[in-house]
């Protein structure tokens, strides 16, 4: 991964952020500047309660700010009206939450095919393309079932493969891994590493767990609102072969990265 | 590409018909409540109008008709100055095909006599044969017989007069009236019939005697006091009465509805309107707790959910679609599904009706039947379905405007 021509992403300067229940204020961030640079896999750290949530978020447009200016992608998000924030998290973001992230009532692949349809995508192509990232996530046998015939770790799976299938700039997981067993845990980890160095996108992850904090290229620390520590290039890159990935099959992600690449109005 | 870019009603269609399925047994009590209300309601509904139906034929049939044309002023001074001296001009129209029967009637005040004893009557002459057309008072004689053409003597007596002055059939009774100049006169009749129609204001007051005889004896050569006109149905009333006040002078002549003839009648449409309104109104409870129970549990159930297709990009305008739909599909099938069932329920009471004979004997009076026929009329069924739809459809906006608006982050952060 080239690091030297990197740009900043995601531009976060003196951003705050305090929660009012009644006239109670329970402070979440507190004057927070980060940078975040292209195809970056960046994990937010932190105890419960720091406010990695609360950052990744105001970064997915999800939530507004007191004060301080939040740039991503050129786009300034915080003077963003709802339909454009919309739109933003449409076009620019994938999410993937910490559990329950699918539409109950939808297959694998129509919950992937569902933000491709929202992108205004044709129902056939929809599917496709779902069909193309369920194998890439190692599901593509499972696009039939329901979340409800799914194993946790296969739903974040589907969860993570439905963020990418829109092709977005930026991935932002909140603790993708926490509902999940230490193996599943480290199996996600291992996908989300393989995709990250697949693909050309901006990953930004909370975690608490430590193969999720050992895949990273940078680690930030939140505490009490605060960023307390930052490792850029300080841990060793992490070392394939320490995680076991059952994840083969890749160069069919390099055959969408194709499909993609061939149809640049996507 | 053949498919449509946009996602739409199509799509969230589909989505709203599989959430509901999500929770058959939710859809389901929701769905047989609001058959279960709608059917019954559909049902009393339907006695309502059979019952106000049966009760609009028997008050027009026994005595007052459709229309009934006086000269002007009748109505309220009831005196036979107040004579029509022409009928025959007024009848030139009764070939409207409206019109399928009429009759011309003296009406006035008297007295009848049998031997010492007497009673007030409302004296009723009329054609013998014309009258049989427009009403059925004919039908309604519990002994003797009705008016003979050609017997100018022939009297018929309601029931409760009769008893008064103890009449008998073939018994000799003096009637006693006032001439237009304010002449008293009497008459003798001979008792061929006693009438009992189950109306109070036949049954008490009645003397019914030949249109001519009352001619003659009252010196009104050829007046009369009411042409009565039947028309086809009940409805037709309005039409012919414009075509009537048209083409006749409303300055010679009062043309009345039927429902303008008793005061009474009007208090009973009201309160038959008034009942109407307590089930419309039963009805839009129903639904609207129905529908918004359902879809505020809904809503609360999928929070976490419908944060999720927000946060990956779904527009508001979408959610509210999704959630609507769900709610227009549930008032749909449930008010369509309890129409049709309150429906089947009527259509097998059929003309068999519900017999309310054993409960009371007040359908004795007052123009009821002890068995109630149950009718479906377009009328209610617009109202039914009109109304379950309008308030269905306001119960379901609030939870489908409430899901569009629910904070993301907040829904998000629902484990
Ligand atoms: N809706 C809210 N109302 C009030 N306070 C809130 C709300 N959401 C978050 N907070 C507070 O903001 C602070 C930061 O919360 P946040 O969820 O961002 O932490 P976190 O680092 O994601 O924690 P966790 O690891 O437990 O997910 C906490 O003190 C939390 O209690
Ligand atoms: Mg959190």
């Amino acid at each position: 991964m080239d690091t030297t021509i990197t740009q900043s992403i995601i531009s976060v300067r003196d951003l705050s952020k305090c929660y009012w229940i009644g006239k109670v204020p329970f402070p979440a961030l507190n004057r927070v500047n980060l940078e975040i640079y292209d195809n970056d896999f960046t994990v937010l750290a932190g105890r419960s309660g720091s406010g990695k949530s609360t950052l990744l978020n105001i970064v997915g447009a999800l939530e507004s700010a007191d004060t301080g200016e939040v740039v991503v992608d050129n786009q300034n998000i915080l003077q963003m009206s709802a339909d454009q924030r919309t739109q933003f998290r449409l076009q620019t973001i994938g999410f993937v939450f910490q559990a329950y992230n699918l539409i109950q009532v939808l297959t694998a692949q129509e919950n992937v095919a569902y933000v491709c349809r929202l992108q205004g995508k044709s129902k056939l192509e929809s599917l496709e393309i779902a069909a193309h990232w369920l194998d890439a996530v190692g599901l593509g046998e499972l696009g039939s079932r329901r979340p409800n015939q799914l194993s946790g770790g296969q739903q974040q799976r589907v969860a993570v493969a439905r963020a990418l299938a829109t092709n977005p700039k930026i991935v932002l997981a909140d603790e993708p891994t926490a509902n999940l067993d230490t193996v599943t845990a480290q199996k996600l980890v291992c996908l989300l590493q393989k995709l990250h160095d697949d693909f050309n996108t901006t990953f930004l992850i909370s975690s608490h767990d430590p193969d999720v904090k050992n895949a990273s290229s940078r680690l930030i620390k939140l505490s009490d609102g605060h960023v307390i520590k930052r490792w850029d290039e300080a841990l060793p890159p992490a070392d394939p072969t320490q995680l076991s990935c059952p994840i083969k099959n890749l160069s069919l992600s390099q055959r969408l990265r194709r499909l993609f690449e061939g149809n640049p109005a996507q | 590409m053949a498919d449509t870019a946009r996602l739409g009603i199509g799509y969230y269609l589909r989505l709203s018909l599989r959430n509901l399925l999500r929770n058959p047994r939710r859809t389901g009590i929701t769905l047989i409540t609001m058959v279960f209300g709608i059917s019954t309601l559909t049902l009393l509904g339907a006695l309502n109008d059979g019952w106000l139906n049966q009760m609009k034929t028997n008050f027009i049939l026994s005595f007052t008709g459709h229309i009934q044309i006086h000269s002007q002023g009748f109505e309220a001074s009831q005196s036979l100055q107040d004579s029509i001296s022409e009928p025959d001009e007024i009848l030139r129209y009764t070939d409207y095909a409206e019109i399928i029967g009429w009759t011309l009637r003296i009406r006035t005040s008297g007295l009848a006599s049998l031997g010492g004893s007497s009673a007030g009557v409302q004296i009723m002459a009329t054609d013998p044969e014309q009258e049989t057309w427009v009403t059925s008072i004919h039908e309604n004689i519990s002994a003797g017989r009705w008016l003979s053409p050609g017997m100018a003597d022939d009297l018929l007596l309601g029931r409760n007069v009769a008893q008064s002055i103890g009449a008998k059939l073939g018994d000799k009774i003096i009637l006693m009236a006032q001439r237009a100049n304010g002449e008293m006169v009497s008459e003798v009749f001979y008792l061929r019939g006693v009438l009992a129609t189950g109306a109070p204001q036949i049954d008490r007051t009645l003397a019914v005697i030949p249109l001519h005889t009352a001619q003659h004896w009252l010196a009104l050569q050829n007046s009369v006091t009411d042409i009565v006109l039947r028309t086809e149905h009940h409805d037709d009333t309005d039409a012919l009465h414009r075509l009537l006040v048209q083409h006749l002078s409303t300055d010679r002549y009062e043309i009345l509805r039927w429902e303008e003839l008793d005061p009474m009648v009007s208090q009973w449409l009201n309160f038959s309107d008034a009942y109407g309104l307590v089930v419309i109104f039963v009805v839009i409870l129903l639904v609207l707790t129905e529908i918004l129970n359902t879809m505020l549990i809904a809503l609360h159930d999928r929070q976490k959910e419908l944060g999720i297709m927000v946060a990956i990009g779904t527009k508001k305008s979408q959610i509210f679609l999704m959630m609507m739909l769900e709610a227009v599909i549930l008032i749909l099938l449930g008010s369509l599904l309890g129409y049709l069932s309150g429906g089947l329920i009527v259509y097998f009471l059929g003309d068999q009706g519900i017999d309310l004979s054993h409960f009371s004997n007040a359908f004795q009076f007052f123009y009821m039947d002890p068995v109630i026929q149950p009718l479906l009329t377009q009328d209610s069924a617009i109202r039914i379905l009109g109304t379950t739809f309008v308030a269905a459809l306001i119960a379901g906006i609030y939870p489908a405007w409430k899901a569009a608006q629910l904070p993301v982050t907040q829904s998000i952060r629902i484990q």
